[in-house]
């Protein structure tokens, strides 16, 4: 089966980072408003807040490492298959017939990556099982070109 | 031979006699009931300044009563053959085609008022869809059965129209109805009041109901309560105020007035919350009704607001078998149909058609017959999860209990492991448990069922199936487990829909293969 695009990795980084910032921002304002005035505080000022962050930060940039390893797609002749989940497996199955359409869609940091993600809709309500977050601009075009061509011999619900 | 009809009436917008209709004369001023509420506020805006408050209001019911007039003038419909075509708008014209073929349903909803003036709400759902494909607000009843009729039924032809010219055509359709909208020959099914009151006593909703009285009672005291612990407990125990709070100031004093208190106040809970449920049930499903006419469902109930709707068989994604403990005990149930015609938009519990809202479970197999012909309920045979299951349940619950245990034996006494005890019936409970697992093939068709308390059973037609997914926790993946979930269209919830818990991994992909081809096959047959 294959594997996503690596640079998806760094989506995941910096997108862990983006909400793990903020968080380390209020950890930070506790410590300054609430700890510090108490006289709370562990040798300098900041540590407390650093811890508190310490984890946040691990978390975003060593869990994408893992979540990529354990991602796994592969389309067949009738089927898609999506393998995914570091902790939660999940292994879904798309019969081809099932195939309402597929969009390709890309944020502006997978933009700059040249990333696109893929997304099957069936007439079934959660789509995003059906989501290919990191494939490669040009890879995610074809396959969505490729996807389209079934999509036309079974159009009931 | 329909397209070129369809253009030609596009031309024709304006025209009425070629088919448009406004809504019922009365809209403007149901609408304008709805408005009421505003003026409430309006009211309330003129007690804190008189003058300009008057103004508002004036200006306000002018304003509403253009809009109301302009957008009633403005709104037409028109069915075709082909669909429902409805152009409105006051300042933007919106001009909307429903193609005949993606309409799921058409519900009509009647509350008190409506139903007094004899007119109902038309809802036309379609696959698909964040909310309402279309409401027609409102039209009188007979047109909402008509539109029913004509846009999910047989019957395609306008009222006074020639009989079908094609020849395909008619032979698709060999039960051309008669009339400006199907009578339907006999009831399938009728509740009768007796029967909703013991669908809403063995519902699971009066112990829910219970909880909610009882907490409602606990910060409020809405309740006679105080006045009944009065007469079985000293009254010096029992002080004005929530009973349940003087109740637990008893424990204090005297064990046994404490239990005497906690036995009468369950009662009376139980009482009160069994009741609500009863009443509920009876309002909500009152001359329940269920009517086969061709391919198409009916069903109307609701004593209140009167709710008709109807879908096709063929648009049916699963079927929902419903037996809390209690049912079960009595041999009953009831059943459910995902028709896909609701959007997230719709609130969780409208968003499955009821089919009957409490049956025996030995009338099951000619009920089913009547949504799925092909299916055969007597020859199902039940698949037990794999039996590592039981361990997979045990120890979810014996957490529980051993947690509970170290904590309380950790801030009291040693005597909180006798907590420990609980681990029995948590053994029991996980066995109980296991047995209501499961999973059969019948024909083309899949069974799943689970739920201990609430036991659902989903019949899942394979041609139905839009995804699966094999899924594993961490604990599932340990016991080499897997629970299959099998999607179709329209289930909003996913621990609300078809799914079989705890298949041994290699098992579980393996029915998932089968059914992929399954669906494949289907897909590629029709």
């Amino acid at each position: 089966m294959n594997p996503l695009d690596q640079r998806v990795t760094t989506v995941w980084r910096l997108t862990g980072l983006v909400f793990a910032l903020p968080l380390t921002a209020i950890a930070g304002l506790v410590e300054g408003v609430v700890l510090a005035p108490e006289g709370i505080r562990l040798l300098a000022p900041g540590v407390i807040a650093g811890l508190a962050a310490l984890p946040l930060i691990g978390f975003s940039v060593l869990w994408p490492g893992l979540r990529y390893r354990f991602w796994r797609w592969q389309v067949e002749a009738d089927r898609v298959l999506i393998v995914k989940g570091v902790l939660w497996r999940s292994r879904s199955l798309i019969p081809r017939v099932r195939i309402q359409h597929v969009d390709t869609r890309s944020s502006p940091l997978q933009r700059w990556l040249g990333l696109n993600s893929l997304i099957i809709y069936t007439a079934g309500t959660r789509g995003a099982d059906a989501e290919i977050p990191g494939l490669a601009a040009e890879e995610a075009e074809r396959l969505r070109e490729d996807l389209a061509r079934l999509e036309e011999l079974d159009d009931r619900v | 031979m329909r397209i070129s009809r369809d253009l030609r009436n596009s031309t024709t917008v304006s025209d009425e006699a070629n088919g448009w209709a406004r809504l019922h004369p009365v809209t403007p001023l149901l609408r304008a009931f709805q408005l009421l509420y505003a003026f409430i506020i309006g009211v309330f805006a003129a007690s804190l300044g008189r003058g300009a408050a008057v103004v508002i209001v004036v200006g306000f019911t002018l304003v509403a009563a253009a809009w109301i007039t302009l957008s009633y003038l403005r709104f037409r419909y028109r069915v075709t053959d082909d669909g429902l075509i409805i152009t409105r708008g006051v300042l933007f014209r919106k001009r909307r085609v429903i193609p005949r073929s993606r309409i799921q349903n058409v519900d009509l909803r009647a509350g008190l008022l409506q139903q007094l003036l004899r007119v109902t709400t038309a809802r036309i759902e379609t696959a698909g869809g964040q909310a309402t494909e279309a409401t027609l607000h409102v039209v009188s009843r007979e047109e909402g059965l008509r539109l029913r009729a004509r846009l999910v039924g047989l019957a395609r032809q306008a009222p006074q129209a020639v009989p079908p010219t094609v020849a395909g055509e008619a032979a698709a359709l060999p039960e051309q109805p008669v009339g400006p909208y199907p009578v339907p020959e006999s009831a399938l099914h009728r509740a009768t009041p007796l029967q909703l009151a013991i669908a809403g006593a063995t519902s699971n909703r009066a112990g829910v109901l219970v909880g909610a009285l009882l907490g409602g009672d606990y910060l409020f005291n809405f309740m006679p309560t105080d006045r009944i612990l009065g007469r079985f407990l000293p009254p010096e125990y029992v002080e004005s105020g929530a009973a349940v709070q003087s109740l637990v100031e008893t424990i204090q004093h005297d064990m046994g007035a404490f239990f005497v208190g906690v036995f009468v106040l369950g009662i009376f809970f139980g009482l009160a919350g069994w009741a609500v449920s009863v009443f509920a049930s009876v309002i909500r499903y009152f001359d329940f009704t269920l009517r086969q006419f061709g391919n198409e469902l009916q069903v109307s109930y609701g004593l209140l607001t009167r709710r008709e709707k109807g879908f096709r068989r063929s648009r049916v994604q699963n079927v929902q078998i419903e037996e809390p403990i209690l049912r079960r005990w009595l041999k009953l149930a009831s059943v459910r149909v995902q028709t896909a015609g609701y959007g997230p938009g719709v609130k969780a519990d409208e968003r499955m058609e009821t089919l009957a809202p409490i049956i025996r479970t030995s009338e099951l197999t000619e009920y089913l017959h009547t949504v799925y012909p092909d299916f055969d309920w007597k020859t199902v045979e039940w698949r037990p999860a794999h039996p590592r299951a039981r361990r997979r349940l045990f120890i979810r619950r014996a957490l529980v209990v051993i947690a509970a245990t170290a904590a309380l034996t950790l801030a009291t006494t040693p005597e909180g492991l006798l907590l420990a005890a609980a681990l029995l019936p948590a053994w029991l409970l996980a066995h109980a448990h296991y047995r209501h697992l499961g999973h059969a093939r019948a024909g083309t068709y899949v069974l799943v069922r689970e739920g201990l308390w609430n036991r659902r059973i989903y019949i899942v037609p394979a041609r139905k199936i839009q995804a699966l997914h094999l899924r594993q926790s961490p604990f599932q993946r340990r016991l080499g487990l897997a629970t299959l979930h099998i999607e179709t269209a329209g289930d909003p919830l996913e621990w609300h829909s078809p799914r079989s818990i705890d298949l041994g991994t290699g098992y579980g992909l393996e029915m998932m293969e089968g059914l992929a081809m399954e669906v494949t096959r289907s897909g590629l047959t029709f």
